[in-house]
């Protein structure tokens, strides 16, 4: 009995934590359409800073408290308001969503650049040592302060939202703000308000649950899982329900502490991730959302041309050719995975670009990979490389069946507790058997893995794999680019675009849902198997949720809907991050924020970088002369660069150099030449591709016969109702 | 339909002029040039077809939309640039299309929100309710699941409450059956008597006849013609059917 109430405490504790800062986010989704993802990462920042003042700087607990909680945490949240968040009106749920998570790796990288990690920061609790006696059990005071101040923000918030204006306004602001600005008020400040209160309510959580954990940036950001999955008990909406969930959730922790057997390696492993699988239970449980029918949005993909997917495949070819054959094994190894990653980084492009769906999961679809080529992929069989497609895909199939009526982010949230449920649990169990399957995992270590051999060839250098993988890359791209063209990809940015339109036209939008997530996985999967052939052993961390979300920020940043996307992420984030950070240690830091950053200004151009950078190329695109001569001149580098007349060095920036010269050169004569005829002949869209009639050619009955069939639409009939949309009057 | 209430011998006071106003989005322009005049304690309506620019028109005279040129006047200032919320505080109330009201929030609640351009709260409780008794049963009512009249009703409402010096309504009969529509015109012209002016929008002139002390006619981002809503009805359909040759 005295167990069971201590460990009671203990629940409803954490229970109290999770609330508090559940209730910021829940604030904030309810007053400003956001989820704030890096809620956690804020009461981190503000639990760091309250250590530095309180700690380290020996200040008077009331003081430091004033500053890291009244002043610094309510700032962040205004500073989020007023410098990322109001940029992203009319912007998608998936950019906003991204907008946050790169927000939450921002803090992390600041934080960790601030207060370097591995250090030990103690940090006591309210007063250390001090107990109340409850008659029935004692409790520590941190304890009864910690539920006390949950309790306290439970009434607050609840008169603060429905008792006064300016929260009334708060909930009137989402719901439409230039009704707002039409009753006088001021959404602008009242969206600033919420923010601020948001900001301070994490850091409440932070600086509460901080001291009876360690002070470690990625772990205390990550914590907030536990207070989403409060938050999904109230269908981000309901606050009484969300407390409800946080007392499910502590409660559920405190016990599984308390009573589950520690000897016992696979109920060990399963304690921390309790939540996650409440969550993923959580989720299931939220009802049918409605079909979304987009409002007007910023961003815009077209469909890839054939010539610029040709030209991607040849470049990336060639550049994986370069890059084995000048680099020394040290880097090759260094910047093996732009094109190994990287394909999960295209893995993302069906799944985010053309169906507008989100997976945080990604590179836990390619630790499986990377774990069917361990075990199945020995002594180079390929069956290992097809077994690391077939069971991430199978994976991302079971996965997807139940959450694929999820989207946004319920969706995000659904793959990140799978990512954290695999870190967390399954890849640090033993092996086991569940009847005749045997699994094998990590071996609670780490795996070693074969090169492949195909044919007796076997490719067991480093330069011999980035070729392998440089050489799939441009593949899997092509696959990509044919998928958008296909009747399928079609589907799936109809479906993007408005799921109600698609469900009006008979589209079954269930199967092309899950199809798409068991591709994408099914890619990552086969990314994850290069990977790790190029590591030769991996261990479960390379593949972790925050190791995932760099190369999943890029690619929205890119443009997730363009296969240059991919291209772009591997190599900014395996290829020109590595390659300055051997400038200096400096640089080296910058660049470890570099993902969030950009990923936070995602909000100022929605469809992304790459699209900046092929206008830039345009010119350069549509001139055969130039492009032929950058061609000669950078081979004539790569032959002088291998007959050693120059290094590495001297050859990027001799390549930097003919790149820029060439695409100025193009610009010049494009530009000088913009009247001849026969201008630009090679850029305009397809005839033949459906999306631009009416834009490039008039719309005619033809077209609707072909549009309904390319969206299997022929079931559909309307009894010979007047359907001749256009000509019909002058008939 | 001649409307008492102010002196034919004084000149009449415009509260509100546009002058030569363009607007556009996305750098396409629909409004080319709009000139329009209000007089104070008039009731005036713009009548034309589907995107013609009617609601644009309204939004760049409330702030919610920015006017690229001409001049914006209300009350002897010019007002280009002033923010929507600054306006609603000055007495200017526009009711937009659809239904204005917040769905997430109870009838109270929305009438509270009506409070930010200056008026009490128990005063816009009792003026909204002595208009719309049907209102007061409904108060703990999340606003979303009323009817599409009673939703019309709390959104005029504001119309009502805060007292404005302008009223602007864009599109008050949107899906409303006839019988509620002459209802809601009719508390228009209540408002109108007690020397609100009324700035109002419609497809049909038919329904604001005898609301409406004058009319314009609006074709495709110019006013063309005004008068007398009975005038402007004739040339409305002409309008309708072959709008192109016009302007
Ligand atoms: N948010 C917007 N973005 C882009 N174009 C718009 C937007 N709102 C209106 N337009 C365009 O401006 C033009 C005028 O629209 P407006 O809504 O002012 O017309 P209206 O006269 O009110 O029509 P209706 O009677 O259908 O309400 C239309 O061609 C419309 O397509
Ligand atoms: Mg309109």
């Amino acid at each position: 009995m005295e167990k069971f109430l201590i460990f009671t405490v203990v629940g409803l504790t954490l229970s109290a934590t999770y609330a508090v800062i559940a209730s910021g986010l829940v604030l904030t989704y309810a007053t400003t359409g956001i989820f704030n993802f890096s809620q956690g990462a804020i009461g981190m920042v503000a639990a760091f800073a309250y250590w530095q003042l309180r700690f380290d700087w020996g200040w008077p607990t009331p003081i430091a408290l004033v500053v890291s909680l009244g002043l610094l945490a309510p700032a962040i949240g205004l500073a989020i308001d007023r410098g990322i968040m109001r940029g992203l009106r009319g912007t998608s749920e998936a950019t906003r969503l991204v907008v946050s998570i790169s927000l939450m790796v921002a803090l992390i990288a600041l934080a960790n650049l601030v207060w370097e990690p591995g250090r030990s920061r103690p940090m006591s609790t309210f007063f250390e040592g001090s107990r109340v006696d409850l008659g029935i059990t004692t409790i520590t005071y941190h304890q009864a302060i910690t539920i006390v101040v949950a309790v306290l923000i439970a009434a607050g918030l609840r008169f603060l939202l429905h008792n006064t204006r300016i929260g009334v306004s708060m909930r009137a602001n989402v719901d439409d703000d230039a009704l707002v600005l039409l009753n006088g008020a001021q959404p602008k400040r009242i969206a600033g308000i919420s923010w601020a209160v948001g900001g301070f309510l994490a850091g409440v959580g932070g600086i509460l649950i901080a001291p009876t954990l360690s002070l470690e940036a990625g772990s205390l950001s990550l914590l907030i899982i536990n207070a989403y999955a409060a938050a999904i008990f109230g269908r981000l909406r309901s606050l009484p329900l969300t407390f409800v969930g946080a007392i499910v959730i502590g409660l559920t922790e405190g016990y599984l502490a308390g009573y589950l057997p520690g000897d016992n390696q696979y109920f060990a492993a399963f304690r921390p991730a309790a939540t996650v699988v409440i969550l993923f239970v959580a989720l299931l449980l939220v009802p049918n959302p409605r079909l979304r029918s987009r409002a007007h949005l910023r961003e815009y993909f077209p469909p890839p041309s054939r010539s610029g997917m040709v030209m991607l495949a040849v470049v990336v070819v060639v550049a994986g050719v370069v890059l084995a054959t000048t680099l020394d094994t040290v880097s090759l190894i260094t910047y093996g995975p732009v094109f190994s990653l990287g394909i999960v980084a295209l893995s993302l492009v069906p799944l985010v670009g053309f169906a507008g769906q989100i997976s945080l999961a990604q590179l836990s679809f390619a630790g499986i990979g990377a774990l069917a080529v361990a075990h199945h992929g020995h002594d180079g069989s390929p069956l290992g490389l097809v077994l690391a497609v077939v069971l991430a895909a199978a994976v991302g199939t079971v996965v997807a069946l139940p959450v694929m009526r999820l989207t946004g982010i319920y969706l995000a949230l659904a793959t990140a507790a799978f990512a954290v449920a695999l870190d967390r649990w399954l890849f640090n169990l033993p092996d086991f058997s569940v009847g005749p399957v045997h699994v094998r995992l990590f071996g609670l270590g780490s795996v070693s893995v074969d090169p492949l051999r195909i044919l007796g060839h076997e490719f067991d250098s480093p330069a011999a794999l980035l070729m392998l993988s440089a050489v799939v890359f441009a593949a899997v791209s092509l696959l990509v680019a044919a998928l958008r063209w296909s009747r399928f990809g079609r589907q799936l940015v109809a479906m993007r675009d408005s799921e109600a339109a698609c469900a009006t036209f008979g589209l079954n939008l269930m199967w092309p849902r899950v199809g798409v997530f068991a591709l994408s996985a099914g890619i990552a999967g086969l990314g994850g198997a290069l990977y790790a052939m190029q590591l030769g052993s991996v261990a479960p961390a390379r593949f972790d949720l925050l190791n995932g979300l760099p190369i999943f920020i890029l690619v929205v940043v890119g443009g997730a809907g363009l296969v240059g996307s991919a291209l772009f992420a591997g190599g900014i984030l395996y290829g020109v991050l590595p390659l300055t950070a051997t400038l200096g240690p400096v640089i080296a830091k910058i660049n470890s924020l570099f993902p969030g950053f950009t990923g936070v200004g995602l909000g100022r151009n929605p469809s992304g970088a790459v699209p900046v950078f092929s206008a830039a190329a345009g010119p350069l695109r549509n001139d055969p002369v130039v492009l032929a001569s950058m061609g000669v001149a950078m081979a004539v580098c790569y032959v002088l660069r291998l007959a050693e007349v120059f290094g590495n060095w001297a050859f990027v920036v001799l390549l930097g150099v003919a790149l820029v010269a060439a695409m100025v050169v193009a610009r010049r004569r494009s530009s000088s030449g913009a009247q001849g005829p026969g201008q630009g002949a090679g850029a305009g869209p397809d005839p033949e591709d459906l999306e631009w009639v009416g834009v490039t050619e008039p719309f005619t009955p033809a077209h609707l016969a072909r549009m309904e069939q390319v969206l299997d639409l022929q079931s559909v009939d309307l009894e010979g109702a007047e359907l001749d949309p256009v000509g019909g009057r002058d008939a | 339909m001649s409307h008492g209430g102010n002196d034919a011998a004084s000149t009449p006071r415009r509260l509100v002029e546009l002058r030569g106003v363009r607007a556009g989005y996305d750098g396409i322009e629909v409004l080319h040039g709009v000139d329009l005049t209000v007089c104070a304690g008039e009731v005036v309506a713009i009548l034309g077809p589907n995107g013609a620019g009617k609601s644009t028109t309204l939004k760049v005279l409330a702030g919610l939309h920015p006017a690229s040129a001409g001049d914006v006047v209300i009350a002897g200032r010019r007002v280009n640039g002033a923010t929507a919320d600054a306006l609603a505080r000055r007495g200017l109330c526009l009711i937009p299309e659809g239904r204005g009201i917040f769905p997430n929030l109870t009838v109270r609640e929305n009438l509270w929100m009506m409070t930010h351009a200056g008026v009490e709260r128990p005063q816009v409780l009792e003026r909204s309710l002595h208009c719309f008794p049907q209102l007061s049963d409904l108060l703990d009512r999340t606003s979303g699941t009323l009817s599409g009249g009673q939703q019309q009703m709390l959104a005029m409402a504001r119309g009502l409450a805060t007292d404005p010096a302008l009223l602007v309504l864009d599109e008050l009969s949107m899906g409303l059956a006839p019988l509620v529509v002459d209802s809601l015109y009719e508390t228009v012209r209540q408002v109108a008597d007690g020397g609100t002016s009324v700035l109002l929008v419609e497809q049909f002139a038919r329904i604001v006849m005898d609301v409406a002390d004058s009319a314009v006619l609006m074709v495709q981002g110019h006013v063309v013609d005004s008068g007398h809503p009975r005038e402007i009805e004739g040339k409305l359909t002409q309008a309708y059917l072959g709008g192109q040759e016009n302007p």
